[in-house]
């Protein structure tokens, strides 16, 4: 049981094991220790001590997969940006500190003699500016493989109710310490947990087979429809291309240079394959907002030249070099209108905070300008994609696409 | 060339993008850019902008100033400035590089047409090298009595895009007349005027050389995110509207408290007072965001025609009415945070006999259906004991208090939606304390910006010049709201004209005003707020 000892060694962030069917009792006389230490202090009020707010918008539900080791489970590798890696739990920490959640995160294990579900209580607490200290729950939950059929029941009644619940789809052992089997609808858990889940988050450039896992994941989002929403941190990754590109024609007096597009270039870091899923996202975002049909793709070691068909004849041409992160480096929209001649590219500056985006029209000089665009880190993407509600229709549409162009 | 929302949206890319607001290239003028006020806020808004990619390729600043400086040396001042007051920390050296070939110094006395004219040159020039197209936006970062010759040599430099009005037709912007292409803008800073016939000067000065809706006042109240906040509340949950009116609502506070004094503005304040600085922009503003009946859409021109009839309901006060709704006072000497604080009339650069308020409480009436019979209590003030910004509204009472004597230790229902600091909406409500005997309890529901959503909110003058950049005028005061609003304080300033029924009663530092304050309110069987 929770005593007021252990309280205030949650309080500063260790964690402690719990009895799995009284995690709730444990969390609530977590709370009342903390009300009871917030009343103490008023009595003494400078003991030096930050009274204690607890804070919930959301449910996160985190997958991590099967546990690394036989210790406790402190998972390594999440990428962050290219070449670093953060542990999960320092994600956790930045993701609640921008949205407070109740956080439940589940692994597995094939340990034998050991219950078959384990439970541990933390709390994440932060130090806002108006001097209280700012605490949100989290459950761990270590799961032996052969009981995971257990996991639905016993995280549905866990979840805070009447607000959204996201979850976060990670899974284990991929190379460079990504995770791998990620989104495998057939784990024994997920058709209860879709029923209560808001969204599912998950990372497409992890996937090692995306010519079948996107299949799947098609026929998912068609079968939940609004039910369920499916938000893509590789695509997430896109938003900032995606707005710079978009900024070119937002004046009426460029858009029809939209017509006139032509071709279009993309470079990027391979992934596990030479041209990257994200550099797939990003042409069937193009194709599928000019209404492009697909025509023809052709596939070398090193580019994909994908022919398409609109009001005219188009190409895109993705290139793959440079380093391993699977990161679009580089996009070139060339557009030929009458006479006019345009160019419009984005490229990310060797800074690697930046990038530069340049407009050429005609025989006029071009017009360039740096702008920031900071590498997103994994909570960073996540941050902001628990900000968003829904479906993402233009999302799925690129999906379709991209799914066409790899078949 | 012209961006509206309607262009945004046929642009096939930007559908499903988050961020929808991206102005065409444009050139933004300050005048009195060695100005603080360009320093601490537009220079850091316009960085930051920059840096969330919310500015076109091309976006330009030319400072337009009276002291002789080179371009470098007013990028590098600028430099130190975003650096010392952006809100996001540390400046990004390769950013910032990018932003400032985009800044231009432009020395000129306001009254010197050539100035003027080589203003128009270095904005052609501008346009041809950086692609603005010739849009402008004009900022008055300027003391108001150097409107009159800015505005008139814009004028006469033809600075100012006026297409031929279409009848039938006002449009925005558009191609102009002669060789000018592009649209113009300008934004103005209060104080807009000094009363209702300096206000109306003012209008009709900044009308012959620009249209009304090329007019940016601004209010940067109105930018930040918790008075926007004030419209989702309302109108984008269904509980609270139905509740929003005379028959559920007892009374309204709004108070504006500062803690600093006049901290060396004198020269600004002095002629001023709390109520024109305060009441007659910021809390009457607010006022209308509570007041007002829902809008047909989130159009500038319906926002701005139902805030504007909340103006025109307000009670125009009798002066034989003023001292029974008004009350004016002046801050003596005192203690604040433990420190002890002059007078207002020590402070430095304010008359001895100085007779200019420093707090003002009012009593106001909204003579329309749903506020009939709800007074609406106003106060502002310097050294107040703290600096809250709030608005709370009071329910009435159950029409029966069960619960015998327990039911009277019940506060009534409040709601107070706190603007600043700490900002977030709060509901008290009555519950049983835990025990087998009937005691009750008021507690507070709380709702914390902070503990929500732990990001930072843009700076109230990055989302106005935005919106200025995009056309759309919603947080902007439109000049009959200007009209109307000095209407009213018109009308209290001439019932305070007889200082014999309205004294300006002293209060220390430190404390919540007069004590007459506090009798304002308690004539209304109502207190204020403990804050």
């Amino acid at each position: 049981m929770v005593s007021s000892a252990t309280s205030e060694a949650l309080f500063s962030g260790q964690s402690v094991g719990v009895d799995v069917t009284q995690i709730e009792r444990e969390l609530a006389l977590l709370w009342k220790n903390a009300a009871r230490a917030e009343e103490g202090k008023e009595e003494k009020p400078n003991d030096g001590q930050q009274a204690v707010m607890r804070a919930c918008v959301a449910n996160l539900l985190i997958y991590v997969g099967s546990e690394k080791g036989t210790g406790s489970f402190d998972p390594e590798g999440v990428a962050g940006a290219p070449g670093e890696s953060a542990s999960l739990s320092d994600i956790i920490t930045e993701i609640v500190a921008r949205h407070p959640c109740r956080v439940l995160q589940i692994s597995t294990h094939t340990r034998t003699g050991e219950p078959p579900i384990k439970a541990w209580i933390s709390a994440r607490c932060q130090l806002p500016q108006n001097g209280k200290r700012l605490c949100c729950e989290q459950i761990n939950l270590s799961v032996l493989e052969s009981a995971m059929a257990e996991v639905g029941g016993l995280v549905l009644p866990l979840l805070a109710p009447d607000i959204p619940v996201y979850f976060w789809w990670l899974t284990s052992d991929q190379p460079q310490g990504r995770y791998d089997r990620a989104l495998d609808f057939s784990l024994p858990f997920y058709e209860e947990l879709a029923e209560s889940v808001d969204h599912v988050l998950f990372d497409s450039s992890c996937l090692s087979h995306p010519e079948t896992t996107l299949v799947r994941l098609l026929y998912e989002m068609d079968r939940r429809g609004d039910a369920l929403a499916f938000r893509d941190l590789n695509w997430a990754r896109l938003t900032p291309w995606r707005q710079l590109t978009a900024q070119f024609f937002d004046s009426s007096e460029m858009q029809h240079f939209l017509s006139g597009l032509e071709s279009v270039v993309i470079e990027g870091e391979p992934d596990h394959r030479p041209v990257s899923q994200q550099s797939l996202l990003f042409a069937a975002w193009i194709a599928t907002r000019l209404g492009w049909k697909l025509a023809a793709t052709q596939k070398s070691d090193t580019e994909w030249t994908i022919r398409l068909r609109g009001q005219q004849e188009a190409m895109i041409r993705i290139a793959g070099h440079g380093g391993s992160g699977g990161e679009v480096t580089a996009v070139q929209l060339n557009s030929t209108r009458g006479e006019q001649h345009a160019v419009f590219s984005v490229r990310r500056a060797e800074d690697a905070i930046s990038a530069i985006t340049s407009e050429q029209i005609g025989e006029a000089a071009s017009r360039q300008r740096r702008v920031r665009m900071r590498y997103r880190t994994e909570s960073r993407l996540m941050g902001d994609e628990l900000e968003v509600a829904g479906r993402d229709v233009v999302y799925e549409e690129s999906l379709a696409m991209v799914v066409r162009m790899l078949q | 060339m012209n961006v509206t929302k309607d262009h945004l949206s046929s642009n096939p890319f930007r559908e499903g993008l988050r961020l929808e607001k991206t102005p065409e290239p444009c050139a933004v003028v300050i005048f009195g850019a060695t100005g603080d006020l360009t320093a601490r806020k537009l220079m850091p808004a316009l960085y930051n902008l920059f840096l969330e990619r919310l500015l076109p390729t091309g976006f330009s600043v030319v400072a337009f100033a009276r002291r002789e400086k080179t371009v470098e040396q007013f990028r590098t001042e600028m430099r130190e400035a975003v650096s010392a007051h952006s809100r996001t920390q540390p400046l990004q050296a390769g950013v910032w590089r990018a932003f400032a070939e985009g800044i231009f110094y432009h020395r000129s006395d306001f009254r010197e047409t050539e100035g003027f004219v080589g203003l128009g040159q270095l904005l052609n020039r501008i346009d041809r090298e950086r692609g603005t197209c010739g849009n402008r936006i004009y900022y008055l970062a300027t003391p108001p009595d150097c409107y009159d010759d800015i505005i008139t040599q814009l004028g006469l430099a033809g600075l100012v895009e006026s297409p031929p009005r279409v009848q039938g037709q006002v449009p925005d912007s558009g191609p102009g007349g002669d060789d000018q292409t592009g649209w113009s803008r300008i934004i103005v800073e209060k104080p807009f005027g000094h009363d209702l016939a300096t206000a109306h000067g003012l209008n009709e000065m900044l009308l012959s050389v620009f249209r009304e809706n090329q007019v940016y006042r601004i209010d940067h109240y109105l930018g930040k995110e918790t008075v926007q906040n004030i419209l989702i509340f309302r109108f984008g949950n269904g509980i609270f509207e139905p509740v929003w009116n005379r028959r559920y609502v007892d009374h309204v506070q709004i108070t504006a408290a500062e803690n600093l004094g006049v901290e060396g503005r004198a020269g600004y304040f002095e002629p001023t007072g709390t109520l024109r600085d305060m009441v007659q922009n910021h809390l009457l503003q607010l006022l209308a965001l509570v007041a007002m009946e829902p809008p047909a859409s989130m159009e500038a021109s319906a926002v701005r025609d139902e805030r504007l009839k909340v103006f025109r309901s307000l009670h125009l006060p009798e002066p034989e009415e003023i001292a029974q709704c008004s009350v004016r006072g002046r801050y003596s000497e005192g203690s604040l945070a433990g420190l002890h604080v002059p007078g207002y009339r020590e402070e430095p650069g304010v008359a001895p006999d100085s007779t200019t308020e420093t707090f003002v409480a009012m009593r106001l009436r909204i003579d329309n259906w749903r506020w009939a019979d709800v007074p609406f209590f106003l106060r502002s003030g310097k050294r107040l004991p703290k600096r809250v910004t709030e608005i709370s509204i009071q329910f009435k009472r159950p029409p029966l208090l069960l619960f015998g004597e327990a039911g009277r230790t019940v506060e009534p229902n409040i709601l107070t939606l706190r603007i600043q600091p700490d900002e977030g909406i709060s509901l008290k409500f009555g519950a049983k304390l835990p025990g087998q005997s009937m005691r009750l309890r008021s507690v507070n529901m709380d709702f914390h910006y902070s503990t929500s959503f732990g990001v930072q909110p843009p700076e109230a003058y990055e989302r106005l010049l935005l919106d200025c950049m995009l056309g759309d005028s919603t947080l902007f005061t439109r000049r009959d709201e200007v009209e109307a609003e000095w209407q009213f304080v018109d009308s209290v300033r001439l019932g305070w004209q007889d200082t014999s029924t309205v004294p300006l009663c002293e209060y220390q530092a430190g404390t919540w005003g007069p004590d007459e304050s506090h009798a304002l309110i308690a004539r209304d069987a109502r207190r204020w707020r403990r804050l």
